[in-house]
């Protein structure tokens, strides 16, 4: 427990983290104004999912958070702070590595599910207040696919991170493909087993509308992107715990 | 006289890191797998690529700022402006081949006219120096890595559409790479960039 509150602490003082939160919130909402203003000019409502496609982009702040929690530990500091690195000090406190992690790993749970409850209650309410009708508010029952989708995909940067101990590789990734034409989109347009990336997958928990060769039940798609979650994480915890800090 | 030792000091440094070797091998690699797979989706050769040459602005310029570098390079060499657009001058000399490899390999497989592919290498190069400019006021990879690849993949894209001042900014010659005019948007940009990192380098402490 102590162990959990002092991972949320050094992630309250990252002021990357801070930047990832601003993200998270201001990328759907700024998206949501301008998505819902072009479709009331065109004269028609929203679709089922304005709001949601926007909240698929905020991610991004997850994947910042998510790699900047691990990332953190491994940067080294300047020379005038002795050129250490935070998880030396980290392991002194917390020997046990798989405490340590799992600490790290409840922690950053914590912040992305608050920050995607958040952030989707203000796009929601953005969608709500340009388009009204309901719009914002009959899409409520997929708030918890957007809260899982956004804190999976900060557990699978976080385990890409504990893989390769530097930040680079994985927000190359993983930013590349959230982006408008993601690599995956175009992968599954070769071949349809790549609706099985954990991207593509998870998005099915709350967007409607998916131009895929196979559309997976809302539950499977959790389901597919858990399983690709959890494999990461084992690996990243094995490489974690089998080789010097 | 001076600039070419240190134009020549700066390319031994970024040639003896390992991540320059990795990237740029990754960025060519990971270049024609994509442009193979996609070649009848009609990708742009500039577009995924675009995140290594980001990436290796980034790396040329943070290096420095990783073990205390950057002090053994100020004694060496005092005159910040000059070292610093040695520096730049260093990461056009690993850039532009990189570049040139990188769009050949993509139009070879894709097939394109070959006058974009001129504008494509031109485009790549310019982001790889707005990127170290970029990093070079920030100083630290990871916030440089993902402010760059999040407003070039995800921001930039989506302003494109749906905002008119969109033509002006940085990414603009994405959508249409042999106008001339998008060129030179860019190269302005590239030029306020690298004028206001040269500033901030000489005026802040190390």
């Amino acid at each position: 427990m102590r162990a959990y509150r002092g991972e949320l602490r050094k992630l309250v003082s990252l002021p990357s983290v801070w930047a990832a939160v601003a993200v998270g919130v201001l990328v759907p909402a700024t998206l949501t104004v301008l998505n819902a203003k072009s479709a009331v000019a065109a004269g028609r409502g929203g679709h089922a999912d304005i709001g949601f496609q926007e909240l698929a982009f905020g991610v991004v702040g997850a994947v910042v958070l998510g790699v900047v929690a691990v990332s953190s530990e491994y940067t080294t500091e300047g020379e005038n702070a002795g050129g250490g690195r935070q998880i030396t000090t980290s392991l002194t406190a917390v020997p046990s590595r798989r405490r340590l992690l799992v600490a790290k790993l409840t922690a950053v749970i914590t912040a992305i599910a608050t920050l995607a409850a958040v952030s989707s209650a203000i796009t929601l309410m953005t969608v709500e207040a340009l388009l009204g009708e309901g719009a914002g508010v009959s899409g409520l029952g997929r708030l918890p696919g957007v809260v899982l989708y956004w804190v999976l995909t900060a557990l699978l940067a976080s385990g890409l991170t504990l893989l390769t101990r530097n930040g680079i590789l994985p927000l190359t990734v993983l930013i590349l493909n959230t982006s408008v034409v993601t690599v995956t989109y175009l992968l599954a347009k070769l071949t349809p087993l790549a609706v099985f990336f954990p991207d593509l997958a998870g998005i099915r928990m709350f967007v409607e509308r998916v131009d895929l060769p196979v559309r997976l039940a809302p539950v499977t798609g959790g389901l597919v992107m858990t399983a690709w979650v959890a494999a990461l994480l084992a690996a990243g915890f094995l490489v974690f715990r089998g080789r010097d800090a | 006289m001076t600039s070419g030792r240190a134009i020549r000091a700066e390319t031994l440094k970024l040639l003896s890191l390992p991540a320059t070797y990795c990237t740029v091998l990754g960025t060519i690699g990971v270049a024609a797998v994509l442009a193979i797979a996609f070649s009848r989706q009609g990708v742009s050769p500039v577009g995924y690529p675009q995140a290594g040459f980001i990436v290796l602005g980034v790396i040329a310029a943070t290096s420095e700022y990783r073990d205390g570098q950057i002090y053994l390079t100020l004694i060496a060499m005092p005159r910040r402006i000059v070292q610093h657009l040695a520096k730049l001058g260093a990461l056009l000399i690993v850039s532009v081949p990189t570049a040139t490899f990188t769009v050949l390999v993509g139009v070879q497989v894709a097939g394109g006219p070959w006058p974009d592919a001129v504008g494509a290498s031109v485009h790549l190069v310019l982001t790889s120096v707005l990127s170290a400019a970029v990093a070079t006021v920030l100083r630290r990879s990871v916030p440089a890595v993902a402010g760059l690849l999040g407003y070039y993949f995800i921001v930039g894209p989506l302003l494109r559409d749906r905002v008119t001042f969109a033509a002006y900014l940085p990414d603009a010659a994405n959508h249409d790479l042999a106008a001339f005019g998008d060129a030179i948007i860019v190269l302005g940009w590239v030029l306020v960039a690298v004028a206001f990192s040269a500033t901030m380098f000489h005026r802040r402490d190390a």
